[in-house]
């Protein structure tokens, strides 16, 4: 359920200007966020211990600005990933706050890249960008809701 | 039939052009075991991605073939629903099954066909044995029995690669991860087999001989889960299973479909992600290369071959509620089938994705996993065996060669191999 208004079409333009900005700036980003990561969650290195080519690392945090741009923007499935992706997280041991972090270190990291071109617009487009990816995190990821049970009568699986 | 035959690929590519829209079965299983399956796809992308199929043997369903439409799809469990199973099935097939085995319950196929909030607990009972604490743990056995595996394999003579490798590093991690006695091992890919397939397929000979291998199974593991109610803390899967309140509780039927889940989820994928892997780099010997002067790229070179393969072509869901799903409304109801195999090679998400490249820059961009609540639980098992057995691979053989076309599985759902003839010319 998409019980969340649509990111303001100005926040999404800021955010997606910083994100330009600090892809050409910063080059590959995954470095210094993970880092930041383990500083701060020393526990999370662990989990990355089959990583020998850094290619999993890569590959979620490619993810997460996949679902950053589609959460600012058509929102077509990121809601419901980030959500879900909380859920089967726990699984591997990872706790829900490790989530309202990692968005909170990315959102830093393209702040410092953007230095001095950082504007007041996008330091707001990112805190209500934040507060609303939190919301997934921690409201719809806490216990997923039910809901009504489809018609009967279709083909089983094998 | 278990026989390799020559297709024209060129005139089924023409069919898939040919044949009016609404009369295309993506899912028909002989183009599958054909391998004339990828026009199929490909027209359906780019001409009707969201593709209405009206009459088929699995009845009416939707196919949803683009990368971002899979994705709204499989993260959507409130209006795209599990509990009726997670395959197309046949409908003479549901018919035939009822009448050795009686009448089951809807989906069948334990948490992975439950929906929230029930799924997301039987699921957490069984996710710390797969978690990457216990994966760590588990590394070295399963080293140490892929290196006998290879080590045991002829030298200069034809074999199998599916029976002598694939099949028995997946039966022999099955087994550890589910404490399930070592000799027998085989007995749970024969049971996987059985499941996946149909009369005259596999190992499959009539309904009859199908229903008795479930039985045996269902026999089987309903000892292992009498044997562990004791509560030692074991953290096998069934011993996980009897710890937890609310797994220990549920009935015959919750069991058998969640053993079944477990067994067939645990093979499939590296099952046929391994003979991928081997014929893949045998039709592109340039990235063979590659791999052997760089094993460091072992882990993109399985995570490619994940895409490529893709080892479950789809899942399926029925719709809770209508909805729309690329400018088409998919009625209440309705059987939704997510084509992961095709998703993998959508033009507008990946880059030349008809190529095998193993050093692409994002290899583990693929959806064969899947997303969403009911994503993978054993995905990092799949990785850490295929990984491990490519590690014990490049240290002994120079090269492993196709000796033969292999027989491809007849099915919409298991997209892989029955046999693989292989001969390995020397050690290193």
């Amino acid at each position: 359920m998409n019980d969340l208004k649509p990111t303001d079409r100005a926040d999404a333009d800021a955010v997606e200007a910083s994100l330009e900005l600090a892809a050409e700036r910063g080059g590959d980003l995954a470095p210094r966020v993970y880092a930041r990561l383990f500083e701060r969650q020393p526990e999370m290195q662990a989990l990355f211990w089959r990583d020998s080519n850094h290619g999993i690392r890569g590959e979620m945090l490619a993810k997460v600005f996949e679902a950053i741009l589609d959460f600012i923007g058509p929102r077509a499935y990121a809601h419901h990933l980030i959500e879900t992706e909380v859920v089967t997280h726990e699984g591997y041991d990872v706790p829900r706050g490790v989530f309202a972090t990692f968005f909170g270190i990315v959102a830093e990291l393209v702040r410092e890249t953007c230095g001095a071109d950082w504007t007041p617009a996008m330091d707001g487009a990112w805190k209500r960008t934040l507060a609303d990816l939190d919301h997934y995190v921690t409201q719809r990821g806490q216990g997923l809701p039910a809901r009504a049970s489809p018609p009967a009568g279709v083909a089983t699986g094998n | 039939m278990n026989i390799a035959v020559k297709v024209d690929r060129s005139a089924a590519a023409a069919e898939a052009y040919a044949t009016p829209l609404a009369k295309l079965n993506p899912a028909h299983a002989q183009r599958f075991q054909d391998d004339t399956i990828w026009p199929i796809f490909e027209r359906l992308r780019a001409e009707d991605p969201v593709h209405f199929t009206p009459d088929s043997e699995f009845g009416p369903y939707w196919s949803i073939t683009r990368w971002n439409d899979i994705m709204a799809v499989d993260t959507d469990h409130e209006s795209f629903s599990s509990a009726d199973g997670i395959a197309l099935a046949n409908l003479q097939a549901i018919e035939e099954q009822a009448k050795v085995m009686g009448v089951r319950r809807r989906g069948g196929a334990g948490f992975i066909t439950m929906d929230e909030p029930e799924h997301s607990v039987h699921r957490k009972a069984v996710s710390p044995t797969v978690a990457p604490s216990n994966i760590f743990n588990m590394a070295p056995v399963v080293r140490e029995r892929a290196g006998e595996i290879l080590d045991s394999l002829p030298i200069g003579t034809a074999f199998d690669w599916v029976d002598l490798v694939s099949k028995e590093l997946t039966a022999m991690t099955l087994a550890t991860l589910f404490d399930f006695p070592f000799e027998d091992r085989r007995k749970l890919t024969y049971w996987s087999d059985m499941v996946t397939n149909m009369p005259g397929h596999g190992p499959v000979k009539s309904w009859e001989h199908k229903g008795e291998a479930m039985f045996e199974c269902f026999a089987a593991f309903q000892q292992l889960w009498n044997e562990r109610l004791d509560g030692s803390a074991n953290i096998d899967l069934i011993s996980m299973l009897t710890q937890n309140p609310t797994t220990r509780t549920m009935d015959a039927q919750q069991y058998q479909g969640t053993v079944i889940l477990l067994i067939v989820g645990g093979n499939d994928t590296t099952r046929n992600t391994i003979s991928g892997s081997i014929y893949n780099l045998n039709k592109n010997p340039d990235q063979y290369d590659k791999l052997r002067a760089d094993p460091g790229l072992i882990p993109s070179m399985v995570s490619e071959t994940i895409r490529f393969q893709t080892p479950l072509a789809h899942m399926r869901r029925v719709a809770t509620r209508d909805v729309e799903i690329g400018g088409k409304t998919i009625k209440q109801g309705e059987n939704v089938v997510m084509w992961y195999i095709s998703g993998n090679r959508d033009e507008t998400m990946v880059d030349n994705p008809n190529a095998y490249i193993i050093d692409r820059e994002r290899p583990r961009q693929h959806l064969s996993f899947g997303f969403g609540v009911h994503r993978c639980v054993g995905n990092r098992v799949a990785e850490m065996q295929l990984t491990i057995i490519w590690e014990e691979i490049l240290k002994r053989f120079p090269r492993i060669e196709l000796a033969g076309e292999p027989t491809r599985n007849y099915s919409p759902f298991v997209h892989g191999f029955e046999t693989m003839p292989v001969i390995i010319p020397t050690r290193a």
